[in-house]
């Protein structure tokens, strides 16, 4: 897999960053559960927020490519952090692939700058899987919509400026639900934070619930068509989310990799380091093996979709294979280290709660695996 | 305002502990090591970034160096520099800081920038000498004054600070100057995304030997009056006897080793300095 | 190859001599003796600059230099890199020395190098050690790399060669005095047709609280490991209560445990010898260690037990640094 020297460049400014301002303070915010939001307008002037906005809504104008390599650069040493970023840039990107002129260019500068955050919500109660069983809904009275409804398991909740929320808006002729997308602020009167999630991992990033109480939104704030809510966050979490979280995994399973030879080179046993034990060769061999199978997929998906070809499945297999890998790298790396790897002055404990958590995050393993399976079987009946 | 910047590529000062002389050639072994921008030359960017922005013009970076320093040009011009020019020859090789620095004048001149500011790092991390600065204001003919911790531009002149041992000069100086500035004196910012793309539009000129108006005798090796002789690293290990026990038990082992070291513990200034 | 005359650029320090100079001056001494046996006579002269130089001249006469240069003029009150220049190459016009020394100061590491330029000759910075070799050619050791790497330099062809030492790096020896050391005053008229792009304006002062770091016999130097900033009152109590002075590694400040740079050790800081060097939580950098690697004693605690500063100490343990300092401060305090 061979990048550009801009793309290289680009590593570059990404890691610098990270060197400076996350690698310092990332155990810090896992341990206080702190996200980092004062972080926000550095990483607007650096580009990292807009990278893949065109240039004329105050973006970078660079593709997904370059969006996922700062996601995996920033959860090298922060997961939560990339969590937070990459939920802002998926309300940005369902602004920017469905939004009208005026609805981009009033929001998107803002979102690039980090002057305002951004979020989608989806997720209910009822059902994260069984998105088209949500209980949120719209009704149209005049020029307004009216919706009610209650989101949970919603990252940046309590945060946002402002947010794309997913209603259910009506009924189809074949009986179906049919969903809408809303792009609300927040300070219209009726949308609150509920109750704040104290996740496992991942921290870093703020979860919690948003509850709309009659919020009256004007129907210029409406988000693509109306009916066609579903197919935007489908695409969006398919495209968007999954992509993020594979990267930030990517990320993870380079940190375990760093820990792993690191330790294995100091840690000395009878005499030696481990690095000269089989045992400890095969656990970094294994590690190293997740590490680059993780990232092939990842890459290819995003060269799919830079090149305007459909990536959901492939993004589907870079999570699923990205996050189970994490998890497995950094059960393996806790392992190789010993006492050492459950002592929580190393990252390693922290990489297994992220990868864990991002397991569940953006489709569970078994939904990405019922979208592998559609695909695939599909492919054969050509 | 026109404000050329001298940079230096220099390897990465976080691995110098790794650098070694080997010890049947007598050479330098640096291997592997990357280039990055020498630090203080950042400091000195920084400020040319900074003045750009407040009272617009350009800021050009010039730089002796092998061409494989490119990268480290490129990042400069992605901070915001709008032009680079790489000077770069054989003939260039083995200079010292008298030939170096004459080099870099006359590369100045070949520019043709009307430059209203010169800046400079303090020193480079590698050769540390911090002769360069002074030498390219002394061959350019203009002012210059080094070890600046701030800079104000009124009128046509610099208003400085020029950093001593317990306190500071200040001068005004007649703009075109050259300043050479130290680490604590800005915080130099980091290459944005934007920047990389903006850098598709930017340009590094390559110039030789030959591109210059030098006189031949005063370049590369011939031309320094500096010539290096044999290279050593230094030993200087001890013999490192361990103090063993707790904090309380090390601390009562330091104290008796201080009581026996001479030092005068009780008494006043006078019995301070040895 | 023989020396025949060294000129020793003398800078004030609170209306006294820079105590460099008398480093510098001992190096001198040192090259002369090894000279002479080789059947030379090497002079030492000393150049003074400044305004107000009764008491300072009369120093530098009873130094043990040969003879004295001097110039004594308001314009040269507040340092000035053009009016200092003049008077410099008048003195070299006048003496022809074969090597100049200058303390790598602000002042004389500015000056050094534009001498360089203005009488076409080589300069050797920062140097360690300055020895004649058994060919009769005189070899400045420099280092680079920060401190890992020291070479040799020499200028074999142009004259004088100019060299310059930070302070600290050599160490003084008292000198006899020449009872024949005669001053020649340095006409002022030189001065005159300086043109100069640049004014000196005003002089600022800080007042240095404490004992300063470069004079000071114990130095307890605080690395990264010590970056809670609790510690500092326990550090500037151990300092005070011995007499001593607080330095700290670059990490450390840049961790913001110092307000800057002015107690920093290392090849870009200050060069510091005391009687005991205690590093606590100090990892050793070589830029660091090259700023202490001539203390006396060398105690060093770390809690990482691969820290390369315990390779140069004379003791070392592993241990918190910052419990320790403040197990020492209560040791002290209570013997008193």
């Amino acid at each position: 897999m061979k990048f550009t020297e801009e793309q290289e460049m680009l590593r570059d400014v990404f890691r610098e960053f990270v060197q400076k301002h996350v690698m310092p303070d990332s155990a810090k915010w896992d341990e206080n559960d702190h996200c980092p939001v004062e972080l926000f307008p550095l990483m607007g002037q650096l580009g990292i927020l807009g990278i893949f906005v065109p240039e004329q809504y105050g973006g970078v104008g660079l593709n997904h490519t370059e969006r996922v390599m700062a996601l995996e650069e920033i959860a090298r040493y922060s997961g939560g952090l990339g969590m937070f970023v990459f939920t802002h840039q998926l309300g940005m990107a369902a602004i920017l692939d469905f939004g009208t002129e005026e609805q981009k260019n009033k929001y998107l500068p803002d979102l690039c700058s980090g002057k305002k955050i951004c979020g989608l919500a989806v997720t209910e109660p009822g059902g994260g899987s069984d998105v088209m069983g949500q209980k949120t809904n719209g009704r149209q009275e005049n020029d307004e919509w009216i919706i009610n409804g209650r989101k949970c398991f919603i990252t940046n909740a309590g945060i946002t400026d402002v947010t794309v929320i997913i209603a259910k808006t009506g009924v189809s002729d074949k009986g179906r639900p049919e969903l809408s997308a809303f792009i609300i602020e927040k300070d219209r009167e009726g949308i609150s934070p509920g109750r704040k999630e104290h996740k496992l991992g991942l921290k870093g990033s703020v979860t919690g619930e948003i509850i709309l109480s009659n919020v009256r939104v004007p129907a210029e704030n409406v988000l693509g068509k109306i009916g066609k809510g579903n197919a935007i966050a489908m695409k969006e979490i398919g495209e968007v989310g999954r992509a993020s979280m594979a990267s930030i995994c990517v990320g993870l399973l380079k940190g375990c990799l760093d820990e792993s030879v690191k330790f294995s080179n100091e840690r000395i046993v009878y005499g030696k380091p481990i690095s000269k034990l089989q045992a400890i060769q095969f656990h970094v061999a294994e590690n190293r093996m997740d590490y680059e199978a993780a990232r092939l997929l990842l890459y290819r998906a995003a060269e799919y979709k830079d090149a305007g070809l459909p990536a959901a499945t492939e993004f589907s297999m870079a999570k699923y294979f990205a996050t189970e890998a994490a998890a497995r790298a950094a059960k393996r790396t806790i392992e190789l280290m010993g006492a050492y790897g459950i002592v929580n002055e190393y990252p390693v404990g922290r990489f297994l709660r992220d990868a864990l958590t991002s397991i569940s995050s953006g489709g569970t393993s078994e939904i990405q695996k019922i979208i592998i399976a559609a695909d695939t079987f599909k492919m054969y009946e050509l | 305002m026109n404000i050329v910047v001298f940079v230096k590529p220099v390897p990465d000062p976080a691995y110098y502990h790794k650098i070694s002389v080997d010890p049947v050639k007598k050479t330098l072994m640096r291997d592997g090591i990357p280039a990055v921008i020498n630090p203080t030359d950042q400091n000195a960017l920084e400020y040319a970034l900074n003045m750009k922005e407040q009272y617009g013009g350009n800021v050009i970076v010039i730089s002796m160096a092998p061409l494989f320093s490119q990268g480290v040009l490129k990042k400069c011009l992605a901070m915001g520099a709008d032009k680079a020019y790489l000077i770069s020859d054989k003939a260039f090789g083995g200079a010292d800081t008298f030939s170096t620095s004459y080099t870099l004048s006359k590369a100045m001149e070949k520019t043709g920038v009307k430059a209203d500011l010169l800046l400079c790092g303090n020193e480079s991390a590698d050769g540390a000498t911090s002769h360069v600065p002074s030498q390219i204001g002394e061959w350019l003919g203009c002012p210059h004054i080094a070890n600046v911790s701030s800079i104000e531009i009124a009128d046509g002149k610099a208003l400085v600070s020029k950093k001593m041992e317990s306190g500071s000069i200040t001068y005004k100086v007649k703009l075109p100057a050259l300043f050479a500035v130290g680490r604590d004196s800005n915080s130099p910012r980091l290459a944005t995304a934007y920047g990389i793309v903006m850098l598709r539009d930017k340009k590094i000129e390559i110039l030789t030997k030959d591109d210059l108006d030098v006189d031949g005798s005063m370049i590369g090796l011939e031309g320094s009056p500096t010539q290096a002789g044999e290279l050593i690293t230094l030993n200087m290990k001890r013999s490192s006897k361990e103090i063993t026990g707790d904090e309380k038990e090390i601390a009562q082992e330091i104290y008796s080793l201080i009581k026996k070291s001479g030092i005068c513990i009780q008494g006043g200034m006078e019995n301070a300095i040895k | 190859m023989q020396l025949n005359n060294i000129l020793i650029f003398a800078e004030l320090k609170d209306q006294k001599i820079n105590p460099v100079f008398y480093e510098l001056l001992t190096k001198a001494k040192e090259l002369a003796e090894i000279s002479c046996a080789k059947g030379g006579c090497l002079k030492i002269s000393g150049l003074l600059l400044g305004s107000g130089l009764d008491a300072a001249g009369n120093e530098l006469k009873a130094s043990g230099v040969d003879e004295v240069f001097l110039l004594d003029d308001e314009r040269l009150a507040i340092y000035h890199i053009d009016y200092y220049c003049a008077a410099i190459s008048h003195a070299v016009s006048k003496l022809d020395p074969d090597v100049v020394f200058f303390g790598a100061t602000s002042i004389g590491e500015e000056l050094a190098p534009t001498m360089g330029v203005r009488l076409k000759t080589g300069v050797a910075a920062h140097c360690m050690d300055i020895k004649i070799k058994e060919d009769g050619k005189l070899a400045q050791l420099v280092p680079a790399f920060g401190g890992k790497v020291v070479g040799e330099i020499f200028t074999p062809s142009t004259r004088p060669q100019i060299i310059s030492v930070k302070p600290g790096i050599l160490s003084a020896a008292a000198q006899q005095t020449n009872p024949e050391c005669r001053v020649i005053p340095i006409d002022q008229k030189i001065l005159d047709g300086v043109a100069s792009d640049i004014e000196a304006l005003s002089v600022t002062t800080e007042q240095s609280r404490g004992i300063s770091i470069d004079k000071a016999q114990f130095v307890v130097c605080a690395g990264y490991g010590i970056s809670d900033v609790d510690s500092k009152e326990d550090l500037d109590q151990l300092a005070k209560l011995l007499n001593g002075a607080v330095g700290y590694t670059r990490p450390a400040i840049d961790a913001g445990l110092a307000k800057n740079e002015d107690n920093l050790i290392g090849t870009s800081g200050k060069s510091v010898r005391p009687k005991v060097y205690l590093g606590v939580g100090v990892s050793g950098s070589t830029h660091h260690i090259c700023g202490m690697k001539d203390s006396d004693l060398i105690i060093s605690v770390n809690t990482d037990p691969n820290a390369d500063l315990f390779q140069v100490s004379d003791y070392k343990a592993v241990g918190d640094g910052a419990a320790v300092i403040k197990e020492l401060v209560k040791i002290m305090s209570e013997s008193e």
